[in-house]
């Protein structure tokens, strides 16, 4: 049908470099960054009133605020609470509109995303001369003729060796998880590549292993807890909007990108006191600026004879020990800095592979 | 005797309105009212007196501190709510006090809307929505001054009435939200821009110069600001005042587990998808069985009868929301423009 473009096809045919035009009324269905980029190509194809109309609301679907707010300040609307029933088509056969369906919203999906419900006998059409369906992609079979077992999202289904049903043929990336990032594509792709190296060695090639080294000092100060987040550098809207070649995030300067470092937490590093050295003066306890450093009076034990969570307490009489709980530490360095016997120590732990002998 | 807890968010037409009712209807329950207001129930609707020399804040105040007290109101003033917890009925405030209510009335209301490909201007930009903003762009504007309106909106051309009747000069870049919220039909546009214009109004079509590209400060010596359109023309002026109509303001309701799409999404008797909240006035889309869509109700006249309502039913009524206000647009024999949200006295 004339005036009709499906999503991706839309992307990769610009991507291209294939000539498209739109109408100045652009209607893109759909609810994810797919839909998104094709309402900003439409802006700078030429659309006029370029809408993304969406089932539920701003609130429920999968895409950052940011970009959000980047398509609407470059002149893109989100209308939500709608259901597309069908096309509407002007005598020539051209689309003219878009029948859609008010909604409520009902239950609750997988992910925090909403389920919504037409209601009858609501539909409405909204005009437009342009519509981009962006409604959710399919992994495609049609260029193998390998029988693969597939999922219930028609997704190859993997044994835990990474292989498909096929002996020798494994997949990666969005031909088993479906539609995704090229982030997560590309890690798949490379966790998969070492399982195939086990699979031809017949063994594992590496194993993972912690490496744990001293840190001399805290790498971290508590101002930093107070930088706000640094916002991404732009390319003015009146350039960005006339080239399909401008970058939009310009990237940060050296001292924005050092300042917004500042604000990484460094959960890699840990903070660990030597109850052996410790004096129980709490001075740590009275400078730390969360509830991080606690007392401990015993731990519990499994029926099986395990270790299990530590039991705090706060009655001196009963303390056994003192911990500093590393999932609440921000490592300020601040109990470090305090700590008149120094039995503080800092070691910073990375996740890294060994060779294994064959 | 009742021991319910009714606590009211917001503190403007609506949330008076259903405090005043709720005590009615319910003598000896409790009720807080929550509001991110420094000043009491002020009247913004006469905020435009300013520029007649009207500076003294008390001079708006509606309800003195005696008001509520009287009617063992617990007003909050300057208290902002950062969540709402739906199912164990807790509002979080940002001091990290938390308040636990039996009914909720959210009246929030709504702030000026400002495009987003505006944003970045913001800061030169003067908006009148409260009493402390009026008092400012009134200071900023000098005698015979030129005040830039953007969009335009039925407050905007209320506060352009003043200040033409004050001996200043109005400059209004028109665009799809001159007459908000009236829905104008595109054959009538041309006889109520020639209305403004007979008022003394300068309109400039936003669209017939390729939108705003740029608002920047005035060079020293000249006027305060330099606006500049994408086909490269200029305006001067000593304020720009954004009028866009206006969008609710709920941000901290997000993830309290009631239905939002752009406001709270309410049932005609204004109960939201909970059963313990309600909302009342510009922050809520109430659903028309009529229309058979979410809609947004404005002015005066209804957001009070909101009010009245949803306190109505908060003590037991299960009445359906019936608009109380006229909202067309109309020219006098004399050619003026005439909103019926203007009739605000």
């Amino acid at each position: 049908m004339a005036g009709i473009e499906f999503g991706l096809d839309f992307l990769v045919d610009m991507h291209r470099g294939v000539k498209k035009t739109v109408g100045k009324r652009v209607a893109v269905i759909g609810a994810g960054f797919t839909a998104l980029d094709c309402a900003r190509v439409a802006v700078r194809l030429g659309g006029e009133e370029v809408t993304i109309h969406i089932r539920t609301s701003e609130e429920y679907i999968p895409i950052t605020q940011e970009e959000i707010f980047e398509a609407k300040r470059e002149g893109v609307r989100i209308k939500g609470l709608r259901s597309p029933m069908k096309f509407v088509l002007d005598e020539e056969g051209k689309v003219s509109g878009v029948e859609f369906a008010q909604n409520r919203l009902g239950g609750w999906r997988e992910g925090g995303r909403r389920i919504a419900i037409p209601i009858e006998g609501s539909e409405f059409v909204e005009p437009c001369d342009t519509v981009i369906v962006a409604i959710g992609q399919q992994t495609v079979h049609e260029f193998s003729d390998l029988p693969l077992q597939l999922d219930k999202w028609k997704n190859a289904r993997l044994s835990d060796n990474g292989m498909t049903s096929q002996p020798g043929v494994f997949a990666a990336g969005d031909y088993v998880s479906g539609a995704s990032t090229v982030v997560q594509a590309v890690g798949h792709g490379r966790k998969l590549a070492r399982r195939i190296d086990t699979w031809l060695l017949g063994r594992d090639r590496h194993r993972q292993a912690v490496r744990i080294e001293p840190v001399e000092r805290p790498l971290r100060e508590r101002a930093s807890d107070f930088i706000p987040r640094q916002h991404m550098p732009t390319a003015k809207l009146g350039k960005r909007v006339k080239s399909l070649a401008c970058e939009v995030e310009t990237g940060m300067d050296l001292a924005t990108a050092q300042e917004e470092a500042k604000r990484c937490y460094l959960c890699h590093l840990r903070y660990q006191i030597d109850v052996d050295r410790c004096i129980y003066c709490r001075a740590c306890i009275e400078v730390a600026p969360r509830s991080c450093i606690k007392l401990v009076g015993g731990v519990e034990i499994g029926a099986d004879g395990t270790y299990g969570k530590l039991q705090e307490t706060k009655e001196w009489n009963k303390v056994g020990a003192i911990w500093i709980d590393n999932n609440e530490c921000i490592r300020c360095g601040a109990c470090y800095n305090v700590c008149p016997i120094k039995c503080i120590t800092i070691s910073r732990c990375e996740l890294t592979e060994v060779e294994v002998e064959a | 005797m009742s021991t319910r807890h009714h606590v009211v968010i917001g503190s403007g037409v609506a949330g008076n309105q259903a405090a005043e009712t709720l005590r009615q209807r319910d003598p000896d329950s409790r009720i807080t009212m929550i509001t991110i207001s420094r000043l009491p129930f002020f009247n913004r609707y006469d905020l435009p007196r300013v520029f007649y020399g009207a500076r003294d804040w008390r001079r708006f105040i509606i309800y003195p501190a005696e008001y509520y007290r009287e009617n063992r109101i617990n007003l909050r003033r300057a208290t902002r709510v950062v969540s709402v917890d739906s199912a164990s009925q807790i509002i979080k405030l940002e001091h990290k006090e938390s308040i636990r209510f039996d009914s909720l009335l959210v009246a929030s209301g709504a702030g000026a809307y400002l495009p987003e490909d505006l944003s970045e201007f913001r800061p030169l930009m003067h908006g009148f929505g409260a009493y402390r903003e009026a008092v400012t762009v009134a200071e900023a504007l000098p005698k015979a001054g030129h005040a830039i309106m953007l969009g335009g909106d039925t407050i905007g051309l209320d506060l352009a009435r003043t200040l033409l009747d004050t001996g200043h000069r109005v400059t209004l870049v028109a665009g799809p939200y001159t007459f908000w919220p009236h829905e104008v039909a595109e054959k009538d546009r041309p006889k109520f821009i020639e209305a403004l214009t007979k008022m003394g109004i300068v309109v400039v079509e936003q669209q017939e110069r390729g939108g705003i590209a740029s608002i920047e400060t005035g060079a020293k010596g000249l006027a305060a600001r330099k606006l500049t359109f994408h086909d490269g023309s200029e305006l001067a002026g000593d304020v720009v005042m954004p009028f866009y109509g206006v969008m609710p303001s709920l941000d901290f309701m997000l993830g309290s587990g009631v239905d939002i799409e752009r406001g709270l999404l309410v049932s005609p008797n204004l109960r939201t998808t909970n059963e313990n909240i309600y909302a009342a006035g510009d922050v809520c889309q109430i659903w028309t069985d009529k229309e058979h869509k979410y809609c947004f109700y404005h002015g005066w006249k209804n957001v009070r009868a909101m009010g009245e309502l949803a306190a109505k039913n908060i003590t037991g009524a299960d009445e359906p929301w019936v608009p109380t206000q006229d909202e067309t647009l109309r020219l006098t024999k004399e050619g003026k423009i005439e909103s019926p949200f203007w009739e605000y006295q």
